[in-house]
């Protein structure tokens, strides 16, 4: 193939295989965040005004006057009053409400665009998981290797801005944090570490009390998850092997010394002692349980099973339920290619996860488009969500996720459970999603107390 | 394309522009898919494209030109995927793989492989007007006139394609490398 004619006919052959129809989901997502998209319209002001009459200009410069007046005086009025928080917008784009398949969904996942709904009502902070450069754009944009650049910060729903982040136990430990989980009560933060290996950390949300909660051991411990009383941690054991979370892009798992096995355990925070549930074992290190969230009654855990290939990259997996008491492993049936971040609703109905997780495939971009799913407990009543990652619920109910890119992405969003009135969290906020300010992917809700 | 329709939809009849997207939705994303060698990327481009017309289709002065207009939309919303992948691509480890197995042996295979290797060093402009060139079948002054620059710029872009396609085809064999996943 190395004469130009020949090339240029098998380049033509090459270019001309491939898809040629677009896919459905995505057309309709477009025409749904069109539905509410606002055309840009030129402001028409003709370059002359036509000739008039000293009455019609002592007329006209009255009227102008009491609008000037009654403007300012509406401006003024306006100035003192709380930023609009989650707000509709009839301009803001809507995530795509794509459903998955076989899904049977609890009520219409259409976003509204007409309903009022005020967040501002549900007094809190989001704590959010952040990926890169700091949000409020004081380092230089790079790409290059930053194991500390995994990082917590605050934020507040009503500015939602990089400036106004606030880094989460800045410098400690000195390395990235990740996969955190917040206390019922909103008062303590775990986490872990991107260190080799990787430890868990126990903190106040207020920064103070920062204590390793891993003991000495050639095993890593990933994926902290704190039980409904806070007073124990279900997490994984690692051994033999590494999971690469530093910064996100380059994930994958890394064999080491020792025997090769990984398990779910539970450890109390009090006495530090350390349950491992048996029946969670992984038959080797190409299937490690992760990111367990622990059912509101405290009796059993939803986990993710991931089978990473022969190319390090995680293949497929599925999602499992695990009994406390028993230890009994139940998978559900209606499954996902490659489901992750698992979180049980505060009402024990509905499991959120997400296909394609991002917090489990450490990535931000290059990957397929993650879709939010719930579904019932006993694994049946799937139900597709927005094109979305980093799903977690709300104390209310209510789910707080990242929209995909091209559904809004780059901010946060709230729905319903059943996927109905898809809102900004806050319609003035930045993008949390770029180069220069990092990639935020997981948000948290901390209610106030 | 209904000239009608492109009116209508101009001045705010969604319904007319959800019937030009169904007309022109296909080609868009063959389009974006061969331009950027990824669905994902491919239908971010697409809706960000739909959803970017809609916005600024009262500022299209010329009914006639909607279809090329809409298209170079599409290409700079690709322009724009292309980066942001790239921006964590960019510290993704290179692995040694083992090269590919060509189970049934053909030389097809074998050269879609290597084409589709050359393809991906290409860069996404020259990968544009390559595209719109000999997938579209647009002669390169209407390529050019699409993509807003000069006609030299894109014969440029075109010889430069084609000359990367021969270089990375007929180099030494070298370690074969893939990206690393994710990014």
């Amino acid at each position: 193939m190395t004469d130009d004619r020949s090339l240029e006919r098998a380049a033509r052959s090459f270019i001309e295989a491939g898809p040629t129809r677009a896919p459905e989901a995505a057309v309709e997502g477009a025409l749904l965040l069109i539905d509410t998209t606002p055309q840009e319209r030129d402001l028409r002001i003709p370059l002359r005004f036509s000739t008039m009459t000293t009455p019609a200009r002592v007329a006209a410069a009255a009227v102008i006057g009491v609008l000037a007046i009654g403007g300012a005086s509406f401006l003024i009025g306006r100035s003192g009053q709380a930023p609009n928080v989650g707000g509709p917008s009839p301009s803001a784009p809507q995530p795509s409400p794509s459903t998955t398949q076989s899904a049977t969904p609890l009520a219409s996942s259409s976003p509204s665009s007409a309903a009022q709904v005020d967040y501002s009502t549900i007094k809190g902070t989001v704590l959010m998981e952040h990926l890169g450069n700091a949000p409020d754009l004081s380092e230089m944009p790079t790409t290059d290797y930053h194991a500390e650049r995994r990082r917590l910060y605050f934020m507040d729903p009503a500015t939602m801005t990089g400036p106004t982040a606030r880094e989460f136990l800045p410098n400690q430990p000195p390395t990235g944090k990740l996969n955190a989980d917040i206390s019922s009560d909103g008062k303590k933060v775990v986490f872990m570490d991107t260190a080799d290996p990787a430890a868990i950390w126990l903190a106040n949300v207020d920064g103070t009390g920062l204590r390793k909660l891993s003991t000495a051991c050639s095993c890593s411990e990933l994926d902290p998850a704190f039980d409904p009383t806070g007073t124990k941690i279900a997490f994984v054991h690692l051994e033999g092997a590494w999971r690469w979370s530093r910064n996100g892009a380059q994930l994958r798992l890394e064999s080491r010394a020792g025997p090769s096995t990984s398990w779910l355990g539970v450890r109390d925070l009090t006495t530090g002692k350390v349950t491992k549930l048996d029946q969670t074992v992984g038959p080797s290190n190409d299937a490690v349980p992760e990111q367990p969230s622990w059912s509101p009654d405290g009796k059993k855990i939803v986990f993710n099973r991931t089978t990473w290939g022969s190319t390090d990259f995680p293949e497929h997996g599925v999602l499992q339920i695990v009994d406390v008491t028993s230890g009994k492993v139940t998978t559900l049936t209606a499954q996902m290619t490659l489901p992750g971040d698992a979180d049980w609703s505060p009402d024990g109905s509905r499991i959120l996860y997400t296909n394609y997780p991002w917090s489990s495939m450490g990535s931000i971009g290059g990957l397929p488009n993650s879709q939010l799913v719930s579904i019932l407990p006993d694994g049946t009543g799937l139900l597709g969500l927005p094109a979305g990652v980093g799903g977690s619920w709300m104390p209310d109910g209510r789910i707080l996720f990242q929209a995909q890119r091209a559904a809004g992405g780059g901010y946060f969003w709230i729905i319903n459970a059943d996927g109905s009135n898809s809102r900004p969290v806050n319609l003035s906020g930045d993008s949390l999603s770029d180069l220069p300010q990092g990639f935020s992917y997981i948000p948290h809700w901390i209610a106030a107390p | 394309m209904d000239r009608d329709l492109v009116e209508q939809a101009r001045s705010g009849d969604r319904e007319a522009f959800a019937v030009l997207v169904h007309q022109v939705s296909d080609s868009l994303y063959a389009v974006a898919h061969r331009i950027l060698r990824d669905s994902g990327l491919a239908e971010d481009a697409l809706q960000n494209a739909l959803v970017l017309a809609w916005r600024r289709l009262p500022h299209l002065r010329d009914a006639d030109r909607f279809e090329a207009w809409i298209h170079r939309i599409l290409v700079h919303a690709c322009y724009d995927e292309s980066q942001r992948s790239r921006s964590w691509t960019a510290n993704v480890r290179v692995l040694p793989i083992e090269g590919p197995s060509a189970p049934d042996g053909s030389d097809a295979v074998a050269d879609r492989d290597e084409l589709e290797r050359a393809y991906r060093l290409l860069s996404i402009e020259q990968r544009a007007v390559f595209v719109l060139h000999h997938y579209l079948g647009l002669p390169l002054v209407e390529v050019a006139d699409l993509l807003g620059i000069p006609a030299g710029t894109a014969r440029s872009r075109l010889h430069y394609a084609i000359a990367g396609l021969r270089d990375a085809l007929t180099a030494e064999p070298e370690p074969i490398v893939r990206e690393g996943h994710l990014a």
